[in-house]
């Protein structure tokens, strides 16, 4: 049986390949490569971490349910971002917030949960007024990406957060690749608006 | 100066830094147009903001909770290769008395195999000779089993009926002993509901 750091070192395939032989190592393998990513792109949808933690369980807890069906003529995690996608917009769409215009989370109830859901980048080693401005534009691009709407959400932090590329994006989101790279510009141009409206 | 400014797909390219002679001509068009670079810098700045956000993580207990919800199938021959594995011998050696053995004791089944589909006749009259040995003693067994529990009388009976005898006797005692444990079971239960 493969030690751990064996199953670190290996591509995405051969690990799905031995969790189908059975191999729980290999399941927890696949949740330790991708939890950060899927719950990064779920939370920046969802905007509330109880519900992001609880839809990227989902998301995990359907995929390795059904490993044994992974074809691996496609990229494992294009199968597992796509999941994530869909069971954040169906959350987003049964509550009706396509968009997120308040900072915090929808489901704050007071100023501690506010605080608590609101996005601060802490700048190190510039000056105040530097670290003002650092802060309100981190505040202000976590604002305008909540004002996006889901789908350009989700192609903005696949590409630019995830690194993931345009045609692994277009597999994710099963759209064309050419509309994909007019969801990101469009999206850049929309964001670029909203922080110059800030300024 | 007729100067044609950057399109939309052109400030793509350079986002994306490719690289080749198209995306240098596109960039040496930028030394000539300070709207076009204004513009690029904005994407750039976007394209900045969006890379320095925040990786998030769950809990540190997530992987447990999903695993915990998830079960590890492990399909049939896995389990019968492990297990196969688990009783071969390890050393070389022993591999191959092992492999010896099983060769040896496949070629005489093979054998008798063949040495049985060549003969029917005596095959079948070893089934016969058998299937007779244990009718009587399966009766001799169920008469003296039948009478202590039902009488003398019902294990002539049993032991004169044959082999539909044997079957109804069987079936009685089968009935009999589910019937015992139902009862007991539910007195049993009876007797938790009412210490409750």
């Amino acid at each position: 049986m493969p030690t751990p750091l064996d199953l670190t070192n290996l591509p995405d395939a051969d690990v799905v390949a031995l969790a189908k032989r059975g191999r729980e190592a290999a399941y927890r393998e696949l949740v330790r490569r991708y939890e950060r990513p899927v719950f990064t792109i779920i939370f920046r949808l969802v905007r509330d971490r109880e519900l992001a933690e609880d839809l990227a369980q989902d998301t995990f807890i359907k995929v390795l349910k059904v490993i044994d069906q992974y074809r691996p003529q496609f990229k494992f995690s294009s199968w597992l971002f796509r999941i994530a996608h869909n069971l954040s917009i169906d959350h987003l769409r049964r509550q009706h917030m396509e968009t997120v215009s308040l900072s915090g989370a929808t489901t704050a109830a007071d100023q501690d949960a506010i605080a608590a859901t609101s996005f601060e980048l802490a700048a190190g080693g510039e000056s105040p007024h530097e670290e003002v401005e650092a802060r309100e534009l981190g505040t202000a691009i976590e604002q305008a990406i909540g004002g996006l709407r889901p789908l350009y959400r989700s192609c903005v932090m696949l590409r630019f957060v995830e690194g993931r590329s345009y045609e692994e994006i277009a597999a994710t989101l099963d759209l064309p690749l050419g509309t994909i790279k007019t969801y990101i510009h469009r999206a850049r141009e929309e964001l670029k608006d909203a922080l110059a409206a800030i300024r | 100066m007729n100067h044609q400014h950057l399109r939309p797909e052109d400030i793509d390219r350079l986002i994306d830094d490719e690289t080749g002679p198209d995306a240098r001509a596109l960039r040496s068009r930028l030394d000539e147009c300070a709207e076009c670079r204004a513009r690029l810098a904005a994407q750039e700045q976007v394209v900045a903001l969006l890379e320095e956000l925040p990786r998030h993580a769950p809990s540190h207990r997530f992987a447990d909770r999903v695993m915990a919800e998830v079960p590890v199938f492990v399909p049939w021959y896995v389990t019968a290769g492990e297990t196969l594995r688990r009783y071969t011998p390890v050393g070389r050696r022993a591999r191959l008395l092992a492999f010896g053995l099983a060769a040896t004791a496949g070629s005489l089944l093979t054998m008798a195999i063949v040495w049985a589909a060549s003969r029917p006749d005596l095959v079948l009259l070893g089934i016969e000779v058998a299937e007779s040995r244990t009718r009587s003693l399966l009766a001799s067994a169920s008469a003296g089993l039948a009478g202590p529990l039902f009488g003398t009388q019902v294990g002539a009976a049993t032991s004169g009926a044959g082999t539909l005898g044997l079957v109804i006797l069987g079936l009685v005692i089968l009935a009999a002993t589910v019937g015992t444990f139902w009862g007991l079971r539910a007195i049993a239960a009876a007797a938790v509901r009412r210490r409750t």
